[in-house]
């Protein structure tokens, strides 16, 4: 009997203390979360202005992905306004780089063409493979006169792996206007 | 007058006699990693104070409460408990600064410095003295990392406090061979100042 009660004790004092914990998260949870979730969204949405669509005058996004076949491929599909008036998309894709995950916005104009890529988080080695996440390489996509950019030496995985991101998005087929 | 004089030396063995880096080595990993720049030094410390403070109060005060054969589990309970709240009060609050020190403030949990004056210290002692031993501690912590990042910013940054001082940096004391490295120097040198004989009042020499 002792031999039980003692058991009970050590997982009743660990449960106790563990509730009281997730009662103090809770609550700590309660307090940032709408400030973490606006934090967020502005970062998204700085970089989506600063790398995509460059406009003066605020921008706004709407979260589209559930409306787009095939979006399963990509983490988000944002349509992006400045108004009313629409602007394109932005897509949040996930690549396989060298050094872990590379996340990539890339912007799709209404024409369905690409209006520009932004690496929003990566892991790659500085001074090598953190080359293909750089600006010159990115601005290749939208530059690029018939869909072809050079893969870099040096940075064959990170590259390719940017690539192959950027193809996710474009093979969504998004042109004008979802309503 | 014992207790002030507890508070004082307590003070004085954190941030030096018993620096929990530099001198009892805990915490090196975290030491290594943000101390690139001192903006990021002094955020880590200031973070992994706050969680040692709590963690501290916390199990000095159901230090009664918890079976000695389940410490560990309930002090890592609650340590991580606290070490989550400081990264979503960053996270909301001070979001440069969580992006800066990015995972290692999940790691502030296995920060050893916080489990060693748990067992050593907190779970042995009344509250206030445990409180203060995470202020003193923490701050002990937070300067051995200025230490270090102060020579590895100017010298592998070439930046004071993110002010750019004008010259090439040297790439290797901002990588981690040259962390290693200088936090080798730094602990080489405080231990070499409290080892030398100190001269007493009447100005003869002793041993201490």
């Amino acid at each position: 009997m002792k031999k039980i009660l003692y058991y009970i004790r050590i997982a009743g004092v660990l449960l106790l203390i563990s509730a009281a914990i997730a009662g103090m998260l809770a609550a700590v949870n309660a307090l940032t979360g709408e400030k973490i979730a606006a934090g967020e969204l502005a970062t998204k949405t700085a970089a989506i202005r600063e790398e995509l669509f460059t406009v003066d005058g605020d921008l706004s996004v709407k979260d589209v992905t559930e409306r787009v076949k095939g979006s399963d491929t990509v983490k988000e599909i944002l349509a992006v306004y400045c108004g009313d008036e629409f602007l394109g998309y932005a897509v949040s894709v996930t690549g396989a780089g060298y050094g872990g995950s590379i996340e990539l916005l890339v912007g799709i104009a209404p024409d369905g063409g690409i209006s520009g890529v932004a690496v929003t988080s990566h892991s790659e080695t500085k001074g090598l493979t953190e080359e293909a996440t750089e600006k010159e390489f990115l601005a290749g996509f939208k530059d690029s006169a018939d869909g072809t950019v050079d893969k870099m030496a040096g940075a064959t995985v990170s590259s390719r792996a940017v690539t192959d991101a950027v193809n996710r998005a474009v093979a969504l087929g998004l042109k004008g206007e979802i309503k | 007058m014992k207790k002030h004089s507890f508070f004082l030396s307590h003070l004085k063995e954190g941030l030096i006699d018993k620096n929990p880096t530099l001198i009892q080595l805990l915490g090196m990993c975290p030491t290594l990693a943000v101390t690139t720049k001192m903006s990021n030094a002094i955020g880590m410390g200031l973070a992994a104070t706050a969680v040692l403070v709590f963690s501290n109060l916390f199990i000095s005060l159901l230090r009664k409460f918890i079976p000695r054969q389940v410490r560990i589990a309930a002090y890592i309970v609650i340590i991580s408990g606290f070490v989550t709240a400081v990264q979503l009060l960053l996270q909301a609050y001070l979001p440069s600064l969580y992006a800066s020190l990015g995972i290692f403030i999940p790691l502030i949990v296995v920060n050893c410095i916080i489990l060693a004056r748990a067992e050593a210290f907190a779970s042995k002692n009344p509250p206030l003295p445990s409180l203060w031993d995470g202020v003193t501690m923490g701050l002990g912590f937070t300067l051995a990392l200025l230490l270090v990042a102060f020579f590895r910013e100017i010298l592998g940054g070439a930046t004071f406090f993110g002010l750019s001082l004008g010259f090439t940096p040297i790439g290797f004391f901002a990588a981690a061979p040259g962390a290693f490295l200088t936090l080798g120097c730094v602990i080489a040198a405080v231990n070499y100042f409290r080892a030398r004989p100190k001269k007493n009042k009447k100005g003869e020499r002793d041993d201490a």
